[in-house]
């Protein structure tokens, strides 16, 4: 999707055009044109990112979606100024991470979950969080307020005193997640956060990060995943895939634009796929799976009677946010059932 | 509601209290380093019962070169906690965080020195009991050379680990260059008696000046003299130099083994 496209999909209604972002930079977060490539002996040149465009609007969770590889980690780390693009710049509230002064600037106002916690293992819960209160210039005794505060809050009080070690995965997430909101943080940015869990644990948490925002008002939600359900969640969506997006919008406007249903197939045979479909309905293919979109239920009925006729098993439905990334990356996303 | 700009010491010395935390929660640490060094030093002091060195006997002169050898060590399992914060995910935590980056050098530069230092001060105390020739006055200056040893190798271990992004790799490279930095200190030959070549090898050796220091302070070595100090001067800044050069000037977290 270009640049005005994308602009024009958040636009708010009777904003003139590129008003929105002209404001965004002071209080939201910008991405221009950036582009960062790795270099590597044995891979040589990675595109981890290729001309990035992204605007986010203070308030927002956005949610990048994509494959392994797609781009997304090495957004996050644009944003929290961790890494540096080659190319374009990263404004996070009006800070440019690319200049020292930026991200020093900015570190005050961010809260970074990564794919595995930034906890000792060796220290307790409370020593942990109070640590990370008083380095991010808290007293002791308002990091020790805001440890127990956030203990109440998300749910292991009673744990406070246990070695982060000595807890679950689905635990230390959350101890992880006090971590990164014991600032009060503006900026959110999770990467992956729920790798490694369950998918009862997934929910848990999924459901704690929706009440940081009710804490936070105005809190800017960036999280990474590959997994479906965790993008539904969010506000807007951004699909990745090879470093460039692919897809940006509500995960309602994406699944309509994915057609009025779809059909799910497993077979590497695409040329009698495409036969049997004719011009009923749209093929989109990867590996052994396939997805059909029509835009009225007379053609499903039609390619629902064709794909019986032949023979060819076939799931049938509303359009998931799987079936959108298929369409328009050409990858598969899984589900959090098999993750 | 805004959280303060953090300041230098409040973030420097929460992390030097984790590095105590840490230590204490790990007693293998202490156990092989001191039972290290004190296994090392009663073999060593056994077999060879009869030679002196400085008209004292090897037990006396070996005390203060195992004193350096705890610290070498200590600031070795210092530099591997680096390593440690890295694998696990904490040092991304802190240094995406607000704290100056400073905080952290000097945190793990004085974190890794301190518990050298005591760990090493613990060795010494058995001097007395074993004859080691000194009063207050040498024990303090020996303590002074066990500081500035402890900020050197610490800032030079943290420095190698830094740029080292697995622990058995860390083993390595600590045999390749720390060991042989201890070894060639004159923490067990004297440096006076050695062939040219390696005198002046040893006189290039940053561990070495504050060994020799801490021996003349002690009474098992030549009198410290003011090359010696400035030798463990430049010791200490060495380290200060090479952890702040690779921690403190480097513009993004290093990455996972």
């Amino acid at each position: 999707m270009d640049e005005t496209a994308l602009r024009s999909t958040h636009d708010r209604p009777g904003d003139a055009p590129g008003e929105r972002d002209a404001l965004i930079p002071e209080d939201g977060v910008s991405v221009r044109k950036v582009s960062r490539t790795y270099h590597s002996r044995r891979e040589g040149a990675r595109h981890a990112l290729d001309d990035i465009s992204v605007q986010i609007a203070p308030g927002s969770w956005v949610t990048l979606l994509g494959a392994n590889g797609a781009g997304k980690s090495t957004l996050l780390a644009m944003l929290a100024g961790i890494d540096r693009p080659d190319a374009g710049t990263v404004c996070v509230f009006g800070n440019d991470t690319t200049s020292s002064e930026g991200r020093r600037a900015i570190r005050k106002h961010l809260g970074i979950v990564f794919q595995s916690p930034s906890l000792d293992r060796l220290l307790t819960v409370r020593e942990n969080l109070v640590l990370h209160g008083v380095i991010g210039g808290l007293s002791r005794a308002s990091a020790l307020s805001r440890a127990t505060e956030l203990a109440a809050r998300l749910g292991f009080a009673d744990r406070i005193r246990s070695r982060v070690g000595a807890l679950s995965g689905g635990l230390m997430r959350r101890v992880d997640l006090a971590r990164a909101v014991m600032l009060r943080p503006r900026l959110l940015l999770l990467d992956e956060p729920s790798t490694g869990l369950d998918p009862q644990a997934r929910l848990e948490l999924m459901a704690l990060l929706y009440d940081a925002r009710t804490e936070l008002p105005g809190l800017i939600v960036v999280m990474s995943s590959h997994l479906i359900e965790e993008a539904d969640r969010a506000d807007r969506v951004i699909m990745m895939s090879s470093g460039r997006i692919v897809a940006d919008d509500t995960p309602d406007a994406l699944r309509q634009s994915a057609g009025a249903a779809v059909f799910r197939l497993q077979t590497d045979d695409r040329d009698t796929a495409y036969a049997i479909i004719g011009r009923d309905g749209v093929l989109q293919h990867h590996a052994d799976r396939a997805i059909v979109s029509v835009q009225s239920q007379e053609a499903a009925g039609i390619v629902a009677g064709r794909l019986a006729a032949a023979r060819l098993p076939f799931e049938y439905g509303p359009p998931l946010l799987s079936d959108v990334y298929l369409q328009r990356a050409g990858g598969v996303l899984i589900s959090q059932d098999t993750a | 509601m805004t959280t303060p700009e953090p300041k230098m010491l409040g973030p420097c010395t929460a992390l030097l209290v984790r590095e105590w935390q840490r230590l204490m929660r790990q007693p293998s640490r202490l156990i092989a380093t001191l039972g290290t060094a004190s296994l090392l030093w009663f073999v060593m002091a056994s077999g060879l019962a009869g030679l002196t060195v400085y008209g004292r006997d090897y037990g006396n002169y070996l005390l203060p070169g195992m004193a350096s050898m705890v610290v070498v060590f200590a600031s070795i399992f210092g530099a591997i906690s680096l390593i440690e914060d890295r694998q696990e995910g904490f040092l991304q935590g802190v240094m995406a965080g607000p704290a100056p980056r400073s905080a952290l050098v000097v945190s793990k530069l004085l974190g890794g020195a301190s518990i050298a230092c005591v760990q090493a001060a613990l060795l010494l105390a058995a001097g007395p009991m074993l004859g080691l020739p000194a009063g207050a006055a040498g024990y303090a200056s020996a303590l002074v050379a066990l500081g500035a040893l402890g900020i050197g190798i610490s800032g030079i271990a943290l420095a190698l680990a830094w740029r080292v992004n697995s622990i058995a790799g860390f083993h390595g490279v600590m045999n390749l260059v720390l060991m042989p930095m201890w070894l060639l200190s004159g923490a067990i030959f004297p440096p006076d008696q050695s062939a040219g070549w390696l005198a002046v090898v040893q006189m290039c050796n940053p561990v070495g000046w504050p060994t020799q220091a801490m021996q003349g302070s002690l009474g098992v070595g030549e009198p410290p003299t003011s090359a010696h100090w400035i030798g463990t001067a430049g010791c200490a800044a060495i380290g200060l130099c090479a952890a702040w050069m690779t921690i403190g000037r480097a513009g993004t977290i290093p990455r996972r083994a």
